[in-house]
């Protein structure tokens, strides 16, 4: 998805993106939309970081449930337990997660292949669930972790659905921005190097195990930030939420989105979040269609909505130049 | 006069896959400033010495120098650290991204992930970012395709592919480039530029080492060649000295076979009698490469032919294509009257044309007669099928005696004649044959060729392929030589066998 | 009840339930070694036959069928199932990456689970056992003869499989093209008789899987999800693509988790097959059987 105007591409569509996340509240005011969105904002969080172990590095990865997971319980332990404040949590929660992402990526170097890639990052991800059930101690169990309190900024409540569209899509904008910045930097190519042919990058100088970890640490980081985001919000979290389909969900979005796309990463996750609820009205084929939607987008959308767009532009690009070489010839 | 530095050593190395000796005590010390080529038949391990020179394969025992440093266990990115470049015979581009991006890849090769700086947009990250394009700019127009440097990897043609590729291994500022069948596929002009670029590199003071197979182009490049066999060194000396070295025209060309040329029955085909295979006009492409260039030749009913030519001359995908297995670029098969350059491979059986694979390719967990009767997967005769299992197994007496084997446990020969008489039970007309002596002693080559020469007199139609040239000639009753992908000669098998030309054929002049 | 007679329920229990297990990762083996590629979506097609079965069984479908026959009615629909889900989608997607196949298969997993819901709703339902589900007694011992019965027709069923696969004339060509598929082509082996075999097979087996176990549990259109991951752990310990060892990967499985259940707690169960495969790929990522290096394709 690399072009000439890549950037000036990215940066349109995430001032779009944020144009009509934000702007919504305005136009909208409906307290459903607003959830849906703000959802599809921390999706978004989600997306980016499966973007850049698995669209960018190439590593499957099956286990973001396991670092989402990480993040939202560090996050509501800290601030419920212990009286951290948001901010402190937040961060600590990322950090958390990053960390166990790291672990994990020392693991799945060892494996060749992506079948392979995929038993350990979901079999991790199902030792995390699992020990949230029966660490009852640390975690309330079953019954989840309850009035996990709201962020502040700067003396500020968040309290309403409005403060936490802007809270969320801010950063959100910020996350992107340091994804693509990272995507267009030495660290970006090397890992697409890695993606494109270990041989090749070896030999011109890439650490892949490196490389490797850093990928699996960096998703694990905004896993970890979309977890934490998670629990304020919701207030109530439970062992449930983190589930392989929740892993999977993921992997939609991105597929859906756009591999390898950074504004893809948060118009999957905003798609993954309204979809289903667009498609409420049809009852009980609701689901039917939305599953048979995903089954025909991986199939025919391959390149996903951004890269139907980059070819869309692309298609008009060619024949407006045809029609103007057209016109000067005559 | 500066006595010549020695910029690589590697002494006594040894790599053992298993029970085989891919590399057996091989020394081999480059002087800077060299070129330095690497040739040797088929299988003589040097892509492998390649790949421990370059730390992707570990040598069982033995050492490398590089500048003096030890360098003996490092991996692959260490050492393109420390100055070692290389290219490989399958070119490996990042394919979704630009050539300058691919370069952009290599011209950071020492620097330093530096995750913060870049966040941080630092000034120091930010013009380490534009060095590297820079370095990657010059690289381009130093190798001559700046004019390609927004281009996607994918788009180019192979010959620019290939250029992009020594581009890439130039920005990590190497002392020496190892370059593996960098002329593979090229048309003439292809090669010469890339010559002139391989004499530009030397010039600017990196050391190049060159495996290929195209003679011609590493006797006019070469300061001196080393020639590996067997995983051994069988010489190291001046290119007009290799060329007239007695061991390596044996290793190239087969020695040593105690056989007597069979008197020919044949001088081509007989006026008004139909060939009952010919190839007309055929270009070949495996994968990227333009293998194949205007092959024309035919075989009479009943003649025994032969193939031969050098590593990489296009010997295997000739017979693919012959057999179904891949698709002519261009230009016509007839087999019995029929255009077949489009048929597969099963409905080709079934006419009686069958191939035995480069390789052997033999099933190795099924058992020898469970092989053996895979070859008669498309027959419904069961007592035809009785009968030529019988006559199968009488001329190979060695696979009645392991019959209930697995295939993979024979050896080299065995293996051989397994595929030999798996063929022979799809009752061919017309038998390919792919490099049979491929890895086999020289006793084990006279035993089946023998066999094939049997098959032959049965009333068949054979076309062998084969590297090892004084063998194949011993047999047949005419042949064609090919090289780099065109036919250059032919002849009777009697007249090849004492024609000095052949050697060029494999050894350039 | 002695300690030894109690393990003994256990084992055999652990074995019933281990041989199911054992053929659905047999059909993920057989699929893998021979057309290289993952059906994900494997468990599902398990849970539709047992549903199509069921409803046969039941009579909703108008005619009530005895066993056998809505056994056979379940493996058609999930030898075609199966042959539908690589046409359709696994064909297209393994170009282009195993990402795709996984996003292809989850759909497919989503979309076959939300039509079960759709036509037989989502409470588990009964499946009428065969054979007796309560003990009886012999010899002292405490056995089930649904499980016994389950496990003897697993075994059954995968020697039957090893008999075509080593006898037949087919079943050697659908091994060799599995070896060395270009070769295969060489003596006539089409890959489209051979690849539409082994999965239209393979899926009728894991079909047959859910028929057999559908009595011990209800028939819900989520037991396809549980039984995906306990087969590709049960594939994976006994080396995927190996068809014997993942009967035998199952088998062990089926015991390990069923010891850890009554001997530590019934939560551990799951748990179980998550650590057994970190282990296996942390050690032996080849299998327990493992032989070498897999024949690339």
């Amino acid at each position: 998805m690399r072009t000439l105007s890549a950037k000036t591409r990215n940066l349109t569509t995430l001032a779009v993106i944020l144009l009509f996340g934000v702007g919504s509240q305005f136009l909208i005011g409906d307290p459903y939309v607003s959830h849906v969105l703000i959802l599809g904002g921390i999706y978004g969080l989600l997306a980016i970081g499966l973007n850049i172990v698995t669209g960018f590095c190439g590593q499957i990865n099956l286990g973001m449930a396991g670092f989402y997971a990480i993040g939202s319980y560090t996050s509501a332990i800290l601030s419920v337990r212990y009286g951290f404040g948001f901010w402190p949590a937040f961060l600590i929660s990322i950090l958390s997660s990053t960390l166990v992402g790291v672990v994990i990526g020392f693991p799945a170097l060892k494996v060749r292949g992506g079948v392979y890639l995929v038993l350990i990052t979901t079999s991790f991800a199902g030792i995390i669930q699992t020990v949230l059930n029966q660490w009852v101690g640390l975690t309330n169990g079953p019954m989840g972790i309850v009035g996990i309190p709201a962020p502040s900024i700067f003396k500020h409540q968040i309290s309403t659905l409005q403060d936490w569209l802007v809270l969320v899509y801010a950063l959100v904008l910020i996350a992107a921005l340091a994804a693509i910045r990272i995507e267009r930097s030495r660290i970006g190519r090397s890992l697409i190097a890695v993606r494109e042919s270990e041989t090749s990058a070896q030999s011109l100088g890439i650490n892949l195990a490196f490389y490797k970890v850093l990928a699996f640490a960096l998703s694990a980081a905004f896993a970890g930030a979309a977890g934490s985001l998670y629990a304020h919000y919701m207030t109530t979290i439970s062992p449930d939420i983190y589930s392989f389909s929740t892993s999977v969900l993921v992997l939609m979005m991105i597929v859906v989105g756009g591999v390898g796309s950074i504004p893809g990463s948060i118009i999957g996750g905003i798609i993954v979040s309204v979809l289903p609820e667009l498609l409420r009205p049809l009852n009980e084929l609701q689901m039917i269609v939305y599953s048979l939607l995903i089954v025909l987008s991986t199939i025919y959308l391959r390149k996903g909505i951004m890269g139907l767009g980059i070819d869309t532009a692309r298609f008009f690009r060619r024949t407006l130049s045809v029609r103007r070489n057209d016109e000067q010839a005559r | 006069m500066n006595r010549p530095v020695d910029i690589l050593r590697a002494q006594n190395v040894t790599k053992r896959f298993g029970g085989v000796h891919a590399l057996d005590g091989v020394d081999f010390t480059v002087a800077k400033g060299e070129i330095r080529g690497l040739i040797g038949p088929n299988g003589s391990g040097k892509t492998t010495l390649f790949n421990v020179l370059t730390g992707y394969v570990a040598p069982t025992s033995g050492s490398i120098e590089l500048l003096g440093r030890s360098v003996t266990s490092k991996k692959p990115h260490e050492l393109s650290r420390s100055g070692i470049a290389r290219t490989f015979q399958h070119i490996e581009l990042f394919k979704g991204m630009t050539v300058l991006e691919n370069i952009t890849v290599a011209a950071q090769c020492r620097s330093r992930a530096r995750l913060f700086g870049v966040l941080a947009r630092l000034p120091a990250v930010n013009a380490e970012e534009k060095a590297f394009k820079d370095r990657a700019e010059k690289e381009l127009i130093f190798v001559g395709i700046d004019t390609l440097k927004d281009s996607i990897a994918q788009d180019l043609a192979y010959g620019q592919q290939r250029l992009v590729e020594i581009a890439r291994a130039l920005a990590t500022d190497p002392e020496i480039l190892l370059l593996d069948e960098p002329a593979a596929g090229m048309n003439p002009t292809e090669k010469q530029t890339l010559a002139a670029l391989i004499r530009k590199i030397r010039d600017r003071g990196i050391t190049v080492i060159l495996i290929e197979h195209d003679m011609k182009m590493v006797v006019n490049l070469a300061d001196r060649i080393t020639v590996l066999d067997c995983g051994k060194k069988l010489a190291e000396d001046g290119p007009r000295e290799i060329q007239e070295n007695k061991a390596v025209i044996e290793a190239y060309l087969g020695g040593n076979i105690k056989m007597q040329a069979a008197e020919s029955k044949y001088a081509g085909v007989s006026a008004g009698e139909k060939p009952v295979l010919s190839l007309n006009n055929i270009d070949g492409c495996y994968g990227a490469v333009h293998v194949l260039k205007n092959i024309t030749f035919s075989v009479a009913r009943g003649e025994f032919v032969a193939l031969i030519g050098a590593n990489g001359a296009g010997k295997t995908t000739l017979l693919k294509t012959i057999s179904g297995m891949l698709p002519p670029r261009s230009g016509s098969i007839e087999y019995e009257g029929q255009r077949i350059e489009h048929m597969s491979s099963d409905r080709l059986v079934r006419r009686g044309l069958v191939h035995v694979p480069e390789g052997r390719g033999i099933f190795p967990a099924l058992t020898v007669r469970e092989n053996i009767m895979m070859g008669a997967f498309l027959r419904k005769d069961k007592a035809g099928i009785a009968a030529d299992y019988e006559h199968v197994l009488d001329l190979f007496p060695r696979l009645r005696e392991r019959i209930g084997q697995q295939g993979g446990s024979l050896s080299g020969g065995e293996q051989q004649m397994l595929a030999i008489a798996r063929a022979l039970m799809s009752k061919p007309k017309l038998l390919l044959l792919d490099e049979p002596s491929m890895g086999l002693s020289p006793k084990l080559v006279e035993e089946v060729l023998e066999v094939v020469r049997k098959i032959h007199e049965e009333g068949r139609t054979v076309l062998l392929v084969e590297q090892n040239a004084k063998a194949a000639l011993n047999v047949a009753d005419r042949a064609f030589v090919i090289e780099t992908g065109e036919l250059v000669l032919e002849g009777s098998a009697s007249d090849l066998l004492h024609n000095p030309k052949v050697k060029n054929a494999y050894l350039g002049g | 009840m002695g300690f030894l007679s109690v393990l003994f329920q256990l084992i055999i229990g652990g074995l019933a339930i281990g041989s199911v297990y054992g053929l659905v990762a047999l059909a993920h083996s057989m699929i893998w070694s021979g057309v290289r590629v993952v059906n994900f979506a494997q468990g599902e097609i398990f849970m539709i036959a047992a549903s199509v079965a069921l409803m046969f069984v039941t009579g909703e479908w108008g005619q009530t069928l005895p066993f056998i026959p809505s056994a056979i009615i379940g493996t058609i629909v999930s030898a075609i199932t199966g042959l539908l889900i690589y046409l359709l989608v696994m064909r297209p997607t393994t170009k282009w990456g195993f990402l795709y196949v996984i996003a292809g298969c989850v759909g497919v997993q989503m979309l076959l689970q939300n039509t079960a819901i759709l036509i037989w709703g989502s409470t588990g339902r009964p499946f009428p056992a065969v054979l007796p589900m309560t003990p009886i007694s012999v010899a002292g011992l405490l056995i089930v003869p649904q499980d016994v019965f389950i496990l003897i027709i697993s075994l059954a069923v995968a020697g039957a499989l090893w008999l075509f696969l080593s006898k037949t004339k087919l079943g050697t060509a659908m091994r060799a093209a599995a070896q060395n598929r270009p070769v295969a082509g060489l003596m006539g082996i089409s890959h489209v008789l051979t690849d539409g075999l082994t999965i239209a097979i393979a899926s009728a087996v894991a079909g047959f899987a859910g028929i057999l176990l559908a009595p011990k549990f209800f028939v819900t259109p989520q037991m396809g999800s549980l039984i995906n991951s306990k087969a590709f752990t049960a594939a994976v310990l006994g080396g995927f693509g190996n068809i014997p060892g993942a009967i035998i990967g199952g088998l062990l499985l089926g015991v390990l988790e069923n010891l850890a259940a009554g001997f530590i707690s019934s939560q551990f169960k799951d748990a179980i097959s998550f650590i057994v495969l970190i282990l296996i790929m942390m050690f032996k990522p080849g299998g327990l059987f493992d032989a070498g290096p897999g024949r690339k394709a």
